[in-house]
């Protein structure tokens, strides 16, 4: 509400501003030929009145918006044309008067008539002038554009204010009109040369303001810089806080991210026809097949291991690579895991699922053990949120979401996977740290080229198969963040730059976390020293999750 | 009341006249931004920043942002708006076009974007269909920035 008094102010300034132009000499001249000082708080409570009318009527009516722009202006026009006459030449309104024929006994005509037309002719005034005002001020702008549309009870207050504001000047400018005319004797009789002149000058005004000429008259003082208080309410604005946000652009086109979709995608509901989508997660409804349909892509259950000499692929290759207990260091290479996607395995005795989503960059282990107690396996569905896949669990065909590990739909909605812990390496790190581990088998049972990438240069080009709904350009789109999850905090790090840098201490929250790598090998500890499991994921796609309330950590 | 009475009659019988009278306006005719006698000064166009006609918008690019700027001749703060593209026409980009619009003249295209206020700003297509609609810019820089990316 710190509009207000602005909105006010705003109101008085609008005075000195050629859009009060037509306003301004009708006002006077209107008051000064009527006689009392009801008449002209007539005049400027129904001029206030018919302004608020208008401004909202416009707004809420667009059948209006056909009207043009002249057709007002000879409206008003008119109307003071007409109010000049009748005070140009009194006998005309008297014969107007006994035409309509409604006067009751003829010796109360003249007293009732002066006494009616003294009250109408004054509220005519007002309104007339209410279709053609427009206000000029920034501060009504900002009312119109900003403030009625969001809250239409503080948008009316404000408008309030300002025409409380503008009447105030008004008024104290018919008031004035009044006094002068009142000292000069002369011009106090109701039939006098006066009067009828003031009439005149009505009349004058009114063929004026109904054949635009006033507007091009206004037009011409602006062209020469005559903004009148403009500049010094536009600083007022600037540098006081309104409490006012920078209203959003209106889209016209429909692809607001205004009313989502309400149904779930045609393809999910034909491939997974167990599902009940009354409970679902809306952000499913988002969902774009990816192409291949359920289980295209076809994740590994019964996965073999060979030992790292039987492996002919590169040093540089990347890995998921998860500690089995005693047994020898398990590792999953990404050309591997670009094909399959999940790899449902047990490690240590865990039932655990090793996926991979080529379009967003994420490694996560999971432990596929559902709320309910049983461990599924896991398969990918062919679906897609912001180039994130989504999983579903053979156990009871619900749907998980991958970077967030959070059910969508199916019986467990809301409910989210447990992390696996897990290291990111090359081969060659694999070698030099576990010679005797086990990598994963080309003899998968499917006929794939693992030695090729269906994604080409994906990783390394600016270019999306699935555009993302935002993209926060703190870092590249593709950058790999290591990310976790401490105290109900999401937070990601850059991961070369936290490599390069060894080490990392930050306050999240209220909570204390120190990141530390040796030997390309991550470790994240909170405030009492225990391990935080993490997982890795491409910038773009953990910020489409998180740039709202995530926390990145920079280690440069 | 009387007078109350007729004033209406007066106005409703004017407005009658006037719809009658005045043709629909032609939107397609190119406003001036400035009364005729004084187009000199600031008003300079380039072929990025000109008059709205059918035939400037047709002439976009399908790659090019247009943007129809409302304005009124009579409006102070579309005057600064006016004022700072015609000073700054150079670092409008290539691929934005901003189309002048006369908010007096120009009921149809008003009644298209459901344009109610006279400082208004409508990002369109080549086509004319709207994107963004959105008021009071005040300089080129604002309006450049609040373009939506589509």
């Amino acid at each position: 509400m710190e509009l207000l008094p602005l909105s006010l102010l705003a109101g008085i300034l609008t005075v000195l501003s050629p859009c009060v132009l037509p306003l301004l000499p009708v006002i006077l001249a209107g008051s000064a030929a009527e006689s009392g000082r009801r008449t002209s708080y007539l005049i400027i409570g129904s001029l206030a009145v018919s302004v608020i009318a208008f401004t909202l009527l416009i707004r809420s009516a667009s059948a209006l918006l056909g009207v043009p722009t002249d057709v007002w202006l000879i409206v008003s026009g008119s109307l003071v044309v007409f109010i000049g006459l009748t005070l140009a030449f009194p006998a005309i309104w008297e014969r107007i008067s006994m035409g309509t024929g409604l006067q009751r006994a003829s010796g109360q005509l003249v007293d009732s008539s002066a006494q009616r037309s003294g009250i109408a002719r004054p509220l005519l005034l007002g309104l007339s002038l209410g279709p053609i005002f427009t206000s000029c001020s920034p501060t009504y702008g900002l009312i119109l554009a900003a403030v009625l549309p969001t809250s239409f009870g503080v948008g009316v207050a404000n408008l309030l204010a300002y025409t409380v504001g503008l009447s105030a000047v008004m008024l104290l400018i018919a008031l004035g009109g009044q006094s002068v005319v009142r000292r000069m004797k002369w011009a106090v009789d109701p039939r006098g040369a006066f009067r009828r002149g003031l009439g005149g000058v009505l009349i004058i005004l009114g063929l004026l303001i109904a054949t635009g000429v006033v507007k091009d008259v206004e037009a011409w003082l602006v062209e020469r810089g005559l903004l009148g208080a403009v500049v010094l309410e536009q600083g007022i604005l600037d540098q006081v806080d309104t409490g006012v946000d920078e209203p959003e652009p209106t889209r016209l086109d429909g692809s607001a991210p205004g009313p989502q979709s309400s149904a779930p995608p045609s393809f999910l509901v034909s491939q997974f026809p167990g599902i009940d989508w009354s409970s679902a997660d809306p952000a499913i409804f988002e969902a774009l097949s990816g192409g291949p349909p359920r289980d295209g892509i076809p994740a590994l259950d019964d996965p073999a291991f060979v030992s790292l000499t039987q492996v002919p692929w590169g040093d540089e290759v990347q890995s998921i690579v998860v500690r089995d207990g005693a047994n020898p260091v398990r590792v999953y290479p990404y050309n591997v895991l670009v094909w399959h996607e999940i790899v449902n395995d047990t490690v240590d005795g865990v039932p655990v699922a090793v996926t991979f989503c080529p379009l967003c960059g994420s490694a996560i282990v999971f432990e596929r053990t559902l709320p309910s107690g049983a461990a599924s396996t896991f398969g990918v569905s062919g679906g897609l949120i912001d180039s994130n896949m989504i999983m579903f669990d053979r156990e009871t065909e619900g749907l998980w979401q991958q970077s967030t590990g959070r059910s969508l739909a199916g019986q467990f909605v809301g409910t989210e996977l447990e992390l696996y812990p897990f290291q990111l390496l090359t081969l060659g790190e694999v070698r030099d740290a576990h010679p005797d581990a086990v990598v994963l088998s080309a003899d998968t049972g499917f006929a794939r080229d693992y030695e090729r990438n269906p994604y080409g240069d994906y990783d390394d080009s600016d270019r999306f198969l699935f555009a993302p709904s935002t993209l926060d350009e703190r870092y590249p789109a593709k950058l790999i963040m290591a990310a976790f999850v401490i105290d109900e905090q999401r937070v990601a790090v850059p991961w070369l730059a936290l490599r390069d840098a060894g080490s990392l201490e930050a306050e999240v929250g209220d909570a204390t976390v120190s990141l530390r790598v040796v030997d390309g090998e991550l470790e994240v500890r909170d405030g009492d020293g225990r391990l935080v499991p993490f997982y890795f994921e491409m910038w773009f796609s953990w910020a489409v999750q998180n740039q709202q309330s995530g926390v990145v950590l920079d280690p440069s | 009341m009387r007078v109350l009475v007729v004033g209406i009659i007066v106005a409703a019988v004017a407005a009658v006249v006037a719809i009658i009278a005045i043709p629909a306006a032609p939107t397609a005719v190119a406003p001036s931004p400035s009364s005729s006698s004084s187009s000199g000064e600031s008003s300079g166009f380039s072929d990025r920043y000109q008059p709205y006609s059918v035939d400037a918008l047709a002439a976009a690019d399908a790659d090019d942002t247009v943007v129809l700027f409302f304005s009124a001749v009579w409006c102070s703060t579309c005057k600064v708006l006016r004022d700072d593209i015609a000073e700054n026409q150079q670092s409008i980009p290539d691929d934005v076009l901003i189309l002048l619009v006369d908010f007096d003249d120009s009921t149809e295209l008003k009644q298209q974007y459901e344009v109610v206020y006279q400082h208004t700003l409508v990002q369109v297509d080549r086509t004319g269909q709207g994107i963004a609609r959105w008021q009071l810019s005040r300089s080129l820089d604002e309006v450049l920035a609040t373009i939506i990316e589509v």
